[in-house]
């Protein structure tokens, strides 16, 4: 088991340097040089070189990416951004945790009514316990969240005045982007569960259970859920991406200060620092929560706990 | 189940198998199709909305789409403007029909895309094996370690907005997702008996994979492709909607949703009504790819 975790821990070094190295390619075609971005329109031709020198734009790319890394790595430092001249790395440093309380709430909010709904509809296969709630849950699948925010914000903000419709001033200003992005998310959750479960049920091992004559809730609950849910964490985890991109725009949407809106807007106005510094530290995260995952899967499925238990790494 | 007992019955020659395969194969997925009245409602919707797409020019000429009248400026529907107006009075009829043009075409050649390299690269990879496998696998993490979304944003970011960098950007998103469902199935695939006879008789890798291993993995790739649409729609107009999409003013729905935004409690109709199509697109494709799922294969059936 500590095999497992460590070795995952040390695969996340070349995803971690292939990723950044990667966005750090992309962005890099992005037209224009720091110095006459930093300097603007104005600024004379010998200061933007002089600018350009001094931030090593001038090195060919794989040096500039490895001085990009150490100060990120060594210094907290991501570079300023063309448009604010602030440090990005304390921009993102303060956007965080909206972000991250965007993306946390929506997927308790998608669990909390996906997966009782899931395994609902799988027992009930059929039934209209199992229409109704499928049919919904791909209707809400096929929605974008931003969709989902506007109804939200034209009905409970505008019209019956219940929440801001912009801003992040209190709790109440997170309970439509939780809902907005929890309700297409638990979408896809719910139809996973339901497959999952129904999956499940089909097993040899819960039809022996019923035919030794335990208790059906018992064979649900015990023998069915228990295995059911492993796949269920999974997907909840790799479906943290999908979530990050409409995180994204329902950001941008609700206006709240978190790290979607700090990118989009970097990609506006074309400040590369923002940009590579912004997407970098949203990719990094992700990775990190893919590894949590794989590693509280080892850790509830005993098949892969025995898989690296009993054998060398 | 009777059906998939008489299939049992293994014809004896090579013709016989051909015609075997073409005539019944498909025909009898069409019939289980049929049956799912879901997927086909859902089959009609996306069949409407590609017609209104293509004779979009037909109903109204693009120019419409594009022409502002100031006088109408968010006007609510009424006869002779069925949609209403946006907030430079340009008519959102003609405006959703030529965005349905922008949104599908989207939708589709990046599904379209997607299988094509994706379908390749995995066949390929999947049936080779060793260190090609390795190799590709490990690069495919790292790619599928950035999030959708937000790596088809880093591309339009560097190559600028506009539909065939959007087409690119949000393709190479799904590749990797896309040539990893393909590697496994193809696993699958080559571990059966038939491949190893046929690899015993001397057959050469690519016969095998045309021959063998894709058409058995068709099933598995038109399902995955019909949901991808569904995906990619959504995709294509989350990033219309953050402004990183198309160029305005041409229409695209996500874009008119975000165009319609401003006027949210004075004209919702703005929203609502191109907000319904990315939805109804969206929706269609996915019952559809559930619904093929289960007729190309109805032991999957859930």
């Amino acid at each position: 088991m500590h095999r497992f975790i460590l070795r995952r821990l040390l695969m996340m070094i070349p995803i971690i340097i292939g990723v950044s190295l990667l966005i750090f390619i992309i962005i890099d075609l992005v037209p224009g040089d720091p110095g006459s971005n930093l300097l603007g329109p104005g600024a004379r031709q010998e200061d933007i070189d002089l600018m350009n020198e001094q931030l090593g734009y001038n090195y060919p790319l794989l040096q500039r990416y490895g001085v990009y890394m150490y100060n990120a790595v060594f210094k907290l430092d991501l570079g300023k951004s063309y448009s604010t001249k602030k440090p990005v790395f304390t921009e993102v440093v303060n956007r965080l945790p909206v972000s991250l309380t965007v993306a946390f709430n929506a997927i308790m909010f998608s669990l909390v009514f996906g997966v009782p709904l899931g395994v609902l509809s799988a027992v009930k296969q059929n039934t209209l316990f199992d229409r109704i709630p499928t049919g919904l849950a791909l209707l809400l699948a096929s929605q974008p969240a931003f969709l989902i925010g506007l109804v939200l914000m034209l009905i409970f903000s505008l019209h019956l005045g219940w929440f801001p419709v912009t801003g992040a001033a209190s709790w109440k200003s997170y309970i439509m982007p939780m809902v907005a992005l929890g309700l297409p998310h638990g979408g896809r959750q719910l139809r996973f569960t339901r497959s999952s479960m129904l999956e499940t049920i089909r097993q040899d091992y819960v039809r022996t259970a019923k035919a030794k004559g335990a208790p059906p809730r018992r064979v649900i609950w015990k023998h069915a859920m228990q295995n059911a849910l492993l796949p269920v964490i999974t997907v909840a985890g790799n479906s943290f991406g999908v979530l990050i991109g409409s995180a994204i725009a329902t950001e941008t949407l609700f206006g709240l200060p978190g790290l979607g809106t700090f990118v989009v807007m970097g990609i506006k106005q074309k400040d590369v620092p923002v940009v590579t510094g912004g997407i970098i530290i949203l990719a990094v995260i992700f990775s990190f929560v893919i590894l949590a995952v794989d590693i509280s899967y080892a850790f509830v499925d005993p098949r892969i706990r025995a898989k690296y238990s009993g054998r060398r790494g | 189940m009777m059906r998939a007992e008489l299939n049992s019955e293994a014809p004896n020659t090579a013709a016989d198998i051909l015609v075997f395969k073409k005539e019944s194969r498909w025909k009898e997925i069409w019939r289980r199709l049929k049956k799912d009245r879901v997927a086909m409602m859902g089959l009609v919707i996306i069949c409407a909305v590609i017609f209104l797409a293509l004779a979009a020019n037909l109903i109204v000429p693009y120019s419409t789409a594009l022409k502002m009248n100031m006088k109408l400026r968010l006007a609510p529907p009424s006869a002779e403007h069925w949609f209403g107006c946006d907030g430079y009075g340009r008519d959102l009829l003609a405006r959703c029909l030529h965005g349905s043009r922008v949104s599908l075409l989207v939708g589709f050649a990046t599904s379209f895309a997607t299988l094509l390299a994706g379908g390749m690269l995995g066949a390929l990879v999947g049936y080779v094996g060793g260190k090609l496998d390795d190799l590709v696998m490990r690069a495919l993490d790292i790619f599928s370690s950035i999030p959708d979304t937000l790596f088809a944003m880093a591309v339009v970011a560097a190559m600028g907005p506009g539909i065939l960098n959007i087409c690119i950007a949000i393709s190479l998103t799904n590749i990797p997702g896309f040539v990893r469902m393909v590697r496994s199935s193809v696993l699958n695939i080559a571990e059966q008996e038939y491949i190893e006879a046929s690899r015993a008789g001397g057959a050469s890798v690519m016969h095998i994979l045309s021959r063998h291993v894709l058409p058995n993995a068709v099933g598995t790739l038109i399902v995955q492709t019909t949901a991808n649409v569904a995906s990619m729609i959504l995709t294509a107009a989350t990033l219309s909607f953050l402004g990183l999409g198309i160029n305005p003013p041409q229409p695209e729905w996500g874009a008119l949703v975000s165009e319609g935004k401003e006027f949210l409690r004075t004209a919702p109709h703005l929203i609502l009504i191109p907000g319904f199509m990315i939805c109804a697109a969206s929706f269609a494709m996915s019952v559809l790819g559930d619904g093929l799922r289960d007729a190309l294969d109805p032991r999957l059936r859930t």
